[in-house]
């Protein structure tokens, strides 16, 4: 059951990790330096628990407002880059941010060695990032004995919370902004709308909402290096994007979840798993080039479901293209 | 030498733009007063699209500067000058492709300039009953009212211009800046096009025109302006531009036989 609530949670936070990415991707800006605030957030959020003994949440925010911030400092001159050369400064970020948690060494003496006779107790545990060793001992949920089971809900509760965030971020005016960026910044300019504050906004949030997961992530694995958060990791998040779809934040879920449990499932093939998947991404690109989950379809559902609840609804709802009027309206 | 005067709506004083060695607008000065229509035509590379972007703050000019309402707008941010009420459409159509009609409308209403980022994060947009209604006025007054769930990019091209016309007015602006409004449309939506240009101008929003369709501009223009090589070669009534002899060389000379 244990090994249920660890996938959960690893749903949970690849689904946070997932979004993280959307935000950016609302507003065009495809960001592959999510692994780098991921670490920042993970390994900011794990000192302040283990080293000075704060509270996990308010430690999470730390590690959300730290990757915030870099994400700012970022986003600021590289989002004046377009296309592949702000893709590719993102990359290098993520990069230098794992060579830097490779390297870097502070913290204090553990001081858990109950049995003084013991090998550990002449080993003192080191409590904090230990260069290429990384950062162990990060067991704020042993210690106050939150068991996988709660921590799982925990993180459920967290992506609900962010789901609802991105559902009023897409119906809101600001969304609508980030999408008419997205679609044409010359245009959306010509409204009236700064692209530049709607990319740098969309791109520090997301930089804070990985670093969010980040803070999940070092808690529930209690050992975190700096080698854990290279490029892979980041192609991956935007994977989960591209193939869960990239036009609403359903699409996101989707692709977290599917790359998260495959695997899993997936264990019995064995060494042919990477091929599997690298087949399967393969197949949705050709098929599915919008991602699984597309607009049409989000819009589609709402009307049904809107259709199912409040009786028969004048228009059909599969209008190609078409999906029936605001019903507010005459 | 023109200077900014203060009643002019806008202003362009000796506003040169360099690409490289290029001249595309070279010491150009001219104005624009309130009401109306007011026409910028010339020939193809003449630089009526850069005066555009030069006044839209997309280039900013290499010298010289522009006013608007007795404002210095020179190399002020694009989405600035949108604000302070010049809207625009463009020659080679920008609408908001994967938005529906009316979330490209909707989308222009003053956003940014009003309302704070939280207040834009909270407006959910079915609770702002006011604004849709205008949204649907909008629609009505340019005729998309029936393709208002359409995508933008699923549109003909002649109401892929109607709607870019519907977001400009949508801004309530007090100059209207239209980029050849009915390039490659036909005879009758040409017509359309232009009794609406008119409504519009009469409506409130001083107009400026750049079109090829000779017909549409002398007959809607209460003043004319003409480029040639990004320098002002004339500019008068229609009838004035007609038969200026600089101009019929330029450029009347062979469309005239046309219009």
């Amino acid at each position: 059951m244990a090994y249920w609530y660890t996938v959960i949670s690893l749903m949970c936070i690849n689904t946070i990790l997932a979004w993280s990415v959307y935000s950016s991707f609302m507003t065009g800006t495809v960001s592959l330096g999510q692994a780098g605030f991921f670490a920042i957030g993970a390994f900011a959020s794990a000192s302040l628990t283990a080293i000075y003994g704060w509270h996990i949440v308010p430690a999470t925010m730390m590690g959300a407002v730290a990757a915030a911030i870099v994400g700012l400092a970022i986003a600021i001159p590289t989002l004046r880059l377009k296309g592949l050369y702000l893709t590719i400064a993102t990359v290098a970020f993520v990069e230098v941010i794992r060579v830097v948690f490779h390297n870097i060494k502070y913290g204090r003496d553990g001081e858990f060695a109950i049995d003084a006779s013991s090998a550990d107790a002449r080993q003192m545990p080191w409590i904090g990032p230990d260069g290429p060793l990384g950062f162990r001992h990060i067991i704020y949920l042993t210690e106050h004995h939150i068991t996988p089971g709660e921590y799982a809900m925990w993180l459920v509760l967290l992506v609900i919370a962010f789901g609802v965030y991105f559902w009023v971020l897409e119906r809101s005016r600001l969304g609508f902004a980030m999408r008419a960026v997205e679609e044409d910044e010359i245009a959306a300019q010509g409204v009236g709308l700064s692209h530049n504050f709607l990319k740098v906004f969309a791109f520090a949030i997301g930089a804070a909402i990985a670093g969010v997961a980040g803070s999940l992530y070092a808690h529930l694995l209690t050992f975190i290096t700096g080698d854990d958060f290279n490029i892979p990791l980041t192609v991956m998040m935007l994977a989960y994007v591209v193939i869960g779809g990239g036009q609403t934040f359903w699409g996101p879920i989707l692709g977290a979840l599917i790359f998260t449990l495959l695997p899993e499932i997936a264990r019995e093939t064995k060494e042919f798993r990477l091929e599997l998947f690298g087949i399967a991404m393969l197949a949705t690109m050709v098929f599915r080039q919008h991602g699984l989950i597309t607009r049409d379809m989000v819009r589609r559902a709402e009307t049904r479901i809107k259709t199912a609840f409040t009786g028969r609804n004048t228009i059909g709802p599969d209008e190609p293209g078409a999906p029936a009027p605001n019903p507010t309206k005459k | 030498m023109t200077r900014a005067e203060p009643q002019d709506m806008l202003s362009a004083v000796a506003v040169t733009k360099a690409f490289g060695a290029h001249l595309a607008l070279d010491n150009l000065s001219l104005a624009v007063t309130k009401g109306g229509v007011i026409g910028l035509i010339g020939p193809n590379g003449s630089g009526k699209t850069t005066l555009f972007n030069a006044i839209t703050g997309i280039h900013s000019p290499t010298s010289g500067s522009l006013h608007f309402a007795g404002r210095d707008i020179t190399g002020r941010a694009s989405e600035r000058i949108a604000q302070l009420g010049i809207a625009r459409t463009f020659q080679n159509l920008k609408v908001f492709r994967r938005l529906t009609v009316f979330d490209n409308v909707l989308g222009a209403q003053n956003s940014a300039s009003d309302m704070t980022m939280w207040q834009m994060l909270f407006s959910v947009r079915r609770n702002e009953t006011p604004r849709r209604d205008r949204v649907e006025h909008i629609l009505e007054r340019v005729g998309l009212t029936d393709r208002r769930h359409a995508l933008a990019q699923d549109l003909p091209l002649g109401e892929q211009r109607r709607l870019e016309l519907a977001r400009a007015l949508a801004r309530e602006p007090e100059l209207l800046l239209l980029d050849e409004p009915a390039g490659g449309m036909t005879p009758q939506e040409t017509d359309t096009m232009a009794e609406l240009i008119h409504d519009v101008a009469e409506a409130g929003p001083t107009v400026f025109l750049i079109e090829h369709k000779m017909g549409m501009v002398m007959r809607l223009c209460r003043h004319i302006v003409v480029l040639n090589f990004g320098r002002k070669i004339a500019e008068g009534t229609p009838k004035q531009v007609q038969s200026d002899a600089a101009v019929r060389e330029a450029y009347l000379g062979s469309v005239a036989r046309h219009a």
